[in-house]
C-alpha cells in the first residue's frame, strides 16, 4: 500500500510517545504492545492487523521487563516496526510477526548503546550543576531523552525508507516454508511469556488456582473476564485469611515497637 | 525496616519548610521525567534530580549545601518508579531536617534513607503494582485483540490512569510519615502480594488453556477407521499440547543458562521442526 507523508508523520510522532511513556509517565506501558499495534494500525489503516501484531508480542513478553535496567528485547518496537511490515507489504499479521520479533531481538543492541550513550547527558547536567547553574542541568536532563527517541525514530522512518514495494518484494522472495513456522510459532510464543511470569509468581504456593484457571477454560470455556472474575472473588478470600494471620503476627512485633520507643534496648530482637 | 536509618531525625519535629504544594509539585517532575536520563551509570539519578531540584533549592538557603544536596543526588538511584515515589518522599523530608552545623551526619542520614528504602520499594512494586497487574490487565487485551476486539485495551488503561492517584499519593506518604509508612504498610502489603498472586496465577492458568493455539493434522487411519490425533489428545484433555510446553519452558528457565531471549529462539525453533515432521500445521 502507499502511505502518505502525513502517515509515516503520524506514526513517527505515535512511536516518540510509546518509547517517551514507556520510560516516564507509564500509563501505556501495561498492554502495551496492543496499544502500540493497535496505534500504528490505525494509522495505516489496518486496525485488525495491528491488534494481530501487538497481541502476539504482548503474550510472549508478558513476564519480561527490563528490572533493574536489565536489556530485553524491545517487544513495543517489535510491534509497532512489525505493524508496519504487515501492514504496508500488505501479507498480514503473521508476517508482521515474523519481522517484529528479531527487530525487537535486534533492538537490544540499540538499547544497551542508548543507556551507555546517555550517560553523556548525565554529565554534562551534573557539571552544569556543580557549576550552579541549575536552569541548563533540567535542560541536559530532558534533553537526556534524546537517544531514547532516536532507538524507536530511526528504524520507524528507515522502515519507510525502505518503502512498500521494497517490502513485497522481501515478501514475495521469503519462502513459504519460513512464514509457515513463523505462523505456528506465533501460536505457540505466548508459552514464553506464560512460563516467565509463573517463574516470577510464587506458583508452588498457588498451584491449585493455576490448575483452576486453566480448567475454567479448557473444560467450561469460560471467557478471560469471567477467569478474572472468579480469581477476584479467590484472591478477597485469600486476602482476608492471610491479612487475619498477619495480625495475628503482628502482635509481638508491635509491643517491640512499643518497648524501642520507651528506650528498651531491643538489639536481641 | 529498622528505624536505625534515620539517625537524629524526628519528623514530628517542627521544622517544614516546604508546603504540600512544593511536594506536589515534585511528584509530578518525577511522573513527567522520572527516567528521562537513565543511563548506565547512574540509572535514575537524573530523575531523582529533576524531581527534588527546585523543593531542595527551597529547604536549603544557602548556596553551598543546595549544591551539595544536588551533587549527592546524581549518584547511583534504581527503584520501581510508581513505588519508589515513596523513597523520593521520605528523602524530601529528611532533607528538610538537615542541619548546617552538623553537615555530615545529616547528609548522610539523606544518603541512608535513599539508598535503604529504593532496593525493598523496587521489588514490591514490580511484583504488586506492576507484573500482577500486567498480567491481568495485559493479558485480557492481549486476549481480546487475539479476537480482534480493541476494548481490552481499556483495562491496562483505565488501571495505569488510576494508578497516577497511588504514585501521588505514596510520594505524600513517604514525605509525611518516612520511613515508618513502609513498616505499617509492609504487613497488608504482603497480604496484598498474596492474594493479587491468587488473582495473578488464576488468569495465567486460563491464558495457558486460551491464548496458545496449536494445530495437530495428524491422522492414524487403520483400514477404514480414522483417529486424528488432535481428538486423541482432546480426550486425555483439553489443550494439553500448550499445558506441557509451559511446562517445559518453566522447567527450563529455572536453567542458569536459560533467560527469555534463548527460550523464545527454542520456542520458534520447535515451531519449525514440528513443521518440518508434520506434527504442525497452520490454522488454514
Amino acid at each position: 500500500m502507499e502511505v502518505t507523508f502525513l502517515q509515516m508523520a503520524a506514526v513517527v510522532l505515535f512511536s516518540a510517545i510509546i518509547v517517551y511513556d514507556q520510560m516516564n509517565t507509564q500509563l501505556l506501558v501495561i498492554g502495551g504492545k496492543v496499544i502500540a499495534g493497535l496505534g500504528v494500525g490505525l494509522i495505516l489503516g489496518d486496525p485488525v492487523t495491528g491488534l494481530a501484531v501487538g497481541a502476539v508480542l504482548e503474550l510472549m513478553s508478558l513476564g519480561v521487563g527490563a528490572y533493574g535496567g536489565a536489556s530485553v528485547p524491545d517487544y513495543w518496537l517489535g510491534a509497532i516496526t512489525g505493524t508496519m511490515v504487515a501492514v504496508m507489504s500488505g501479507k498480514g499479521a503473521d508476517f508482521g510477526v515474523l519481522v517484529g520479533v528479531p527487530l525487537s531481538v535486534l533492538a537490544i543492541q540499540l538499547d544497551v548503546l542508548v543507556r551507555t550513550a546517555t550517560t553523556f547527558f548525565v554529565h554534562k547536567a551534573k557539571a552544569a550543576a556543580d557549576r550552579g547553574n541549575v536552569a541548563v542541568a533540567y535542560r541536559w536532563l530532558w534533553n537526556g531523552y534524546t537517544f531514547w527517541f532516536l532507538k524507536y525514530i530511526v528504524p520507524v522512518v528507515l522502515l519507510f525508507a525502505i518503502g512498500a514495494d521494497a517490502m513485497s518484494a522481501f515478501v514475495n522472495w521469503v519462502p513459504q516454508w519460513f512464514i509457515a513456522g513463523f505462523s505456528i510459532a506465533g501460536g505457540l510464543l505466548p508459552v514464553v511469556g506464560i512460563a516467565i511470569l509463573l517463574r516470577f509468581m510464587n506458583t508452588k504456593a498457588h498451584l491449585p488456582f493455576l490448575i483452576f484457571g486453566f480448567a475454567l477454560v479448557a473444560y467450561l470455556k469460560v471467557p478471560m473476564v469471567g477467569v478474572a472474575v472468579f480469581g477476584l472473588a479467590a484472591a478477597i478470600l485469600v486476602f482476608r485469611a492471610a491479612s487475619k494471620q498477619a495480625q495475628a503476627a503482628a502482635v509481638p512485633s508491635a509491643s517491640n515497637a512499643a518497648l524501642s520507643t520507651v528506650g528498651v534496648n531491643n538489639d536481641e530482637l | 525496616m529498622s528505624s536505625d536509618i534515620m539517625p537524629a531525625v524526628d519528623p514530628a519535629v517542627p521544622t517544614k519548610k516546604l508546603d504540600l504544594k512544593d511536594v506536589k509539585s515534585a511528584f509530578w517532575r518525577w511522573f513527567f521525567g522520572a527516567q528521562i536520563a537513565w543511563n548506565y551509570e547512574t540509572m535514575q539519578s537524573g530523575g531523582v534530580v529533576l524531581s527534588l531540584g527546585p523543593a531542595l533549592r527551597k529547604i536549603h538557603s544557602g548556596d553551598g549545601m543546595f549544591k551539595r544536596s544536588l551533587d549527592e543526588h546524581f549518584a547511583f538511584f534504581n527503584t520501581n518508579p510508581w513505588t519508589g515515589t515513596i523513597a523520593l518522599g521520605a528523602t524530601l523530608a529528611v532533607e528538610e531536617q538537615v542541619d548546617p552545623a552538623e553537615p555530615e551526619a545529616s547528609r548522610e542520614a539523606v544518603t541512608s534513607i535513599k539508598t535503604a528504602l529504593m532496593g525493598p520499594l523496587a521489588g514490591i512494586g514490580d511484583a504488586i503494582v506492576f507484573v500482577i497487574p500486567m498480567t491481568i490487565t495485559g493479558a485480557i487485551a492481549a486476549y481480546m485483540a487475539q479476537q480482534g476486539s480493541w476494548i481490552g485495551i481499556l483495562f491496562p488503561i483505565i488501571y495505569s490512569v488510576l494508578m497516577i492517584f497511588v504514585r501521588r499519593w505514596l510520594y505524600l506518604m513517604g514525605y509525611l510519615q518516612g520511613s515508618k509508612f513502609v513498616t505499617t504498610l509492609a504487613h497488608q502489603l504482603r497480604s496484598l502480594a498474596d492474594a493479587a498472586g491468587v488473582l495473578g496465577v488464576m488468569v495465567i492458568g486460563a491464558l495457558i488453556s486460551s491464548v496458545v493455539t496449536v494445530h495437530i493434522p495428524t491422522v492414524f487411519s487403520q483400514g477404514q477407521a480414522t483417529v486424528a490425533l488432535q481428538s486423541t489428545l482432546d480426550m486425555i484433555m483439553p489443550n494439553l499440547v500448550p499445558a506441557l510446553l509451559t511446562g517445559l519452558v518453566y522447567w527450563l528457565l529455572g536453567k542458569k543458562w536459560m533467560n527469555s531471549t534463548r527460550a523464545i529462539g527454542l520456542i520458534i525453533a520447535v515451531a519449525f521442526v514440528g513443521y518440518f515432521i508434520g506434527l504442525f500445521g497452520t490454522a488454514a
